[in-house]
């Protein structure tokens, strides 16, 4: 039972004095604090996962949050008691959600290998081993293992092999055929929109054509009343990023359409004056040409600039530019583009069949995909955004349930899995279930006993041992006992592994079941070079800190 | 070798495609078709070419018959503004849906199993891939990844029914699709973007995966792994371009290639040379077609510039 109205008044902590920490205190608070976050994180790992509830800050009476991710389970835990165990809960924390943010995905994955990896080095380091040292051969093992990996990796291509993916990430069965049939059409860099449901049931639906989020600068101009659209057959498209106040401004360019047959214009501007507005509206006008006119779409300058240079690629256009001296009065025939088919409404507009050159399209998505892959943050969902624009067609999934809760869920799980797919749409695949990551052990075993008593062997004896993990956990929570299986993989081929629905073991790649290649190596990128930093700390300096509220112990 | 007048041809008739369904509907052996500049004719000997379009359609661009179990009767025909559909062998036809305003059609096909299915598609000049799931009533637009929308040449995989593959040869180079039409995605072909104007796919495609493809600049390229990657192999005639390809087999089982380049046809038989074979008709060719195959002994239709046909036993 969850307590009832509003928390009592609660007693204000004293104020926190600076501290240093020496060694053992530094090792054993690291040791409790990431085990603390990790150990939030592991039941996550695997088909068979367990979830985490989360309870509410903001309304204490609300239901908790039911997670299973694990990114988003650690960045839910934003301090722990006692200070001292807080420094390697919120490292651990950081180093979960930054895989979370990179890859979308391998957050558990990574939570187990570092887990692992930590554990070991401060046992190692504890019986006098060198801290340091250790650190630079687990740096220097890591190209190896991730090389090896590569070399288990085969591109995922056809519908079956997606929503076989689709289910390893989200182990959700009609999201996964969703997932697989939207990607296997839109392609890994097409436009998805995941939104909330409109009704109880996951839905998907496909536009074809382009389309941009912005309508009609004036509901006069949908010309066709009863759809509240409009609809050009073999239309032109004038692009420019003028404010267009003057009706004497467009008589250039009415002019110029009228005297060479165009009956139809599509007017990109800044913005257009009601006095202009109603130059266009004029009957006389509106017999000869029709104008919709649409004001630049994008959010921020640098979104407007890049969307007008699509179009232009897309429709055959030259943008005229305010900046560049550009005017209204210099237009010709040739800076107007052509699309086949042209449509408004009142919040966007699209069109379809362009008239720009197919090899300038080509050259430019090439370079969008290019820029893609170098790119971070928000710039790497801008590019792919005029990207999936440019392929010409998107999809939308809908994501309903029966409660808002269940909404919320699934549709944060449909993006972290359309994320994660695109990756391995990329960047191909390797056998799951961990088996890709056992593979990796027979050269790490050769390392460890070509230089016996060395940190090197003691960092492969690690790595090792840490690459075993994912396995072993994701057999603990579908609960099998990992011991059973080990002798017998050993003499298996590699790529094999354990199918826990079945609790037999099998070809994973045979078997479907299979993990993102990008989302394995950023896993174990990530757990080794942040094992290997953590394991240098020596000395945690704990600074002053304002009061702050203490919550209740219940 | 003899040749045959369709009943209306001058110098600038020219004979854009054939199709044969094998045993037409009269039941007098294959039905063929021809498209013209002047229209569509059809023959069921093979000697006496007949105009079945009504006078009013103008151009047919391409004509496909369904390879159908005798009596369906389908009919598509491509046209510079639409699509045309009979079900009755050419006797009577309907106008097909398609979206405004209608594209010119340069190519169709159909799915081999085209009488359960329903399947087939048209390349346009202007607005891609076409694709109708109701054997041709209906066409709507779904070009999903298709970046060049002038589609000059359309091959389907002949295991369509499990591969669902579909190569589309493009003003800018080659697509292929995966899932019968519904997305496409670029092939890298060597050097730069030439228009694809002929496409040949194995018919063993499904143990072999090989395919043809061949430009305007007379490049004539090779893969055989679906589409992946492609080689270079040399055409007949340096920087001419490769108007047709047609992709058979031997009597033992071996690849044989035809190709329409320079207003010649030539054979290459597996690895080797390219050849005009002996008593290849004087005078350009358009196009050819080959209702038996390609091995030796069989008899190939021959279209001349003109309007000509001619029958060739290579």
């Amino acid at each position: 039972m969850f307590p009832q109205g509003p928390r009592p008044p609660q007693p204000v902590e004293k104020l926190r004095k600076p501290a240093v920490q020496f060694q053992p205190a530094t090792a054993e608070g690291l040791r409790k604090g990431i085990d603390l976050i990790l150990n939030t994180v592991a039941p996550t790992l695997g088909p068979l996962p367990r979830t985490v509830a989360i309870e509410q800050i903001a309304n204490h009476n609300s239901l908790p949050e039911i997670l299973d991710s694990g990114g988003t389970i650690a960045r839910r835990i934003i301090q722990v008691k006692p200070r001292k165990d807080d420094v390697g809960a919120m490292f651990a924390r950081n180093v979960i959600w930054t895989q979370h943010e990179n890859a979308g995905d391998g957050c558990a994955t990574t939570a187990v290998i570092f887990r692992s990896l930590v554990d070991e080095g401060l046992r190692y380091i504890a019986n006098g081993g060198d801290a340091m040292m250790l650190r630079r051969e687990l740096d220097a093992l890591l190209p190896g293992v991730l090389a090896r990996i590569e070399a288990q990796r085969q591109p995922l291509r056809g519908r079956k092999a997606l929503v076989d993916m689709a289910l390893t990430i989200s182990h959700h069965a009609q999201l996964s055929r969703y997932l697989g049939e939207i990607f296997d059409i839109i392609g890994e860099y097409g436009r998805l929109e995941v939104r909330k449901g409109r009704s109880r049931e996951l839905e998907r639906e496909y536009v074809e054509g382009l389309w941009w989020d912005k309508g009609v600068i004036s509901r006069e101009m949908l010309y066709d009343k009863a759809q509240m659209r409009t609809d050009f057959e073999n239309g032109s498209i004038l692009i420019t990023d003028f404010q267009i106040d003057e009706p004497g401004d467009l008589v250039p360019v009415l002019n110029l359409c009228v005297s060479n047959g165009i009956q139809s214009l599509l007017l990109i501007c800044k913005s257009l004056s009601d006095r202009a507005l109603g130059l266009l509206f004029l009957k006389s006008n509106l017999e000869k040409i029709r104008v919709m006119a649409i004001s630049n779409p994008g959010f921020g300058l640098a979104d407007q600039k890049s969307a007008l240079e699509d179009m232009a690629v897309l429709s055959g256009a030259r943008v005229l530019l305010k900046d560049a001296g550009n005017s209204l009065e210099k237009v010709t025939l040739s800076d107007l583009g052509k699309a086949r088919r042209i449509w408004g409404k009142v919040e966007n507009f699209g069109f379809s069949a362009g008239g720009g050159d197919p090899r300038a399209l080509r050259s430019h998505i090439a370079t969008l995909r290019g820029a893609y892959e170098h790119a971070k943050g928000e710039d790497k969902t801008l590019i792919l955004r005029r990207i999936s624009r440019l392929l010409g067609g998107s999809a939308t999934l809908w994501a309903g349930a029966n409660t808002p809760l269940e909404v919320d869920a699934l549709k944060d799980l449909a993006e972290r899995s359309a994320e994660a797919l695109r990756g391995a749409m990329r960047e191909g695949t390797v056998p799951g279930g961990g088996a890709a990551l056992l593979a990796c052990r027979e050269e790490l075993k050769t390392v460890s006993q070509s230089a016996p008593g060395t940190e090197k062997a003691a960092a492969a004896r690690m790595l090792s041992r840490a690459l075993e993990e994912p396995f072993r956990v994701i057999l603990q929570n579908a609960g099998y006992l990992p011991e059973e299986f080990l002798p017998q993989l050993r003499q298996a081929p590699a790529g094999w592994g354990v199918d826990v629905r079945s609790g037999e073991l099998c070809d994973m790649r045979g078997a479907g079941i299979i993990d993102s290649a990008a989302v394995v190596k950023s896993a174990v990128r990530a757990a080794v070079s942040s094992a290997a930093l953590v394991l240098t700390l020596d000395i945690v300096v704990f600074r002053k800190k304002p009061p702050e509220v203490v919550a209740s112990t219940e | 070798m003899s040749a045959m007048e369709p009943s209306s041809s001058d110098e600038l008739t020219f004979v854009y495609g054939f199709s044969a369904r094998p045993g037409g509907s009269d039941g007098a052996g294959q039905t063929q078709f021809a498209a013209l500049t002047s229209g569509l004719l059809r023959s069921s000997d093979g000697k006496t070419w007949t105009d079945c379009l009504p006078s009013q359609e103008g151009t047919a661009t391409g004509v496909t018959s369904v390879v159908a179990p005798q009596g369906d009767g389908t009919v598509l025909v491509g046209l510079a503004g639409g699509i045309l559909v009979s079900r009755d062998d050419g006797l009577t036809w309907g106008v097909a849906k398609v979206p405004s305003p209608p594209p010119v059609v340069t190519a169709l096909v159909a799915s081999p199993n085209f009488l359960i299915d329903g399947v087939a598609l048209a390349a346009t000049m202007e607005d891609g891939v076409l694709r109708s799931s109701d054997h041709g009533s209906s066409w709507i637009i779904w070009n999903f990844g298709l970046l060049d929308l002038e589609v000059l040449s359309l091959a389907i995989s002949p295991d369509y029914g499990e591969d669902e593959t579909l190569f589309a040869g493009t003003q800018s180079g080659l697509f292929r699709s995966t899932n019968g039409g519904r997305a496409w995605r670029e092939c890298t072909l060597p050097g730069a973007f030439d228009p694809v104007l002929a496409l040949a796919i194995s018919p063993a495609y499904a143990k072999d995966q090989t395919l043809w493809a061949g430009t305007e600049s007379g490049n004539l390229f090779v893969s055989v792994d679906g589409g992946e990657s492609w080689e270079t192999l040399p055409g007949p005639v340096a920087g001419e371009a490769i108007n047709g390809l047609w992709a058979g087999t031997d009597a033992a089982g071996g690849q044989v290639l035809a190709c329409v380049c320079g207003g010649r046809l030539w054979l290459r038989q597996g690895k080797g040379h390219w050849k005009e074979p002996r008593h290849s008709p004087q005078g350009e060719i358009s196009t050819i077609h080959a209702p038996s195959g390609l091995a030796r002994g069989n008899t190939l239709w021959v279209a001349l510039l003109g309007g000509a046909i001619e029958k060739l036993v290579i």
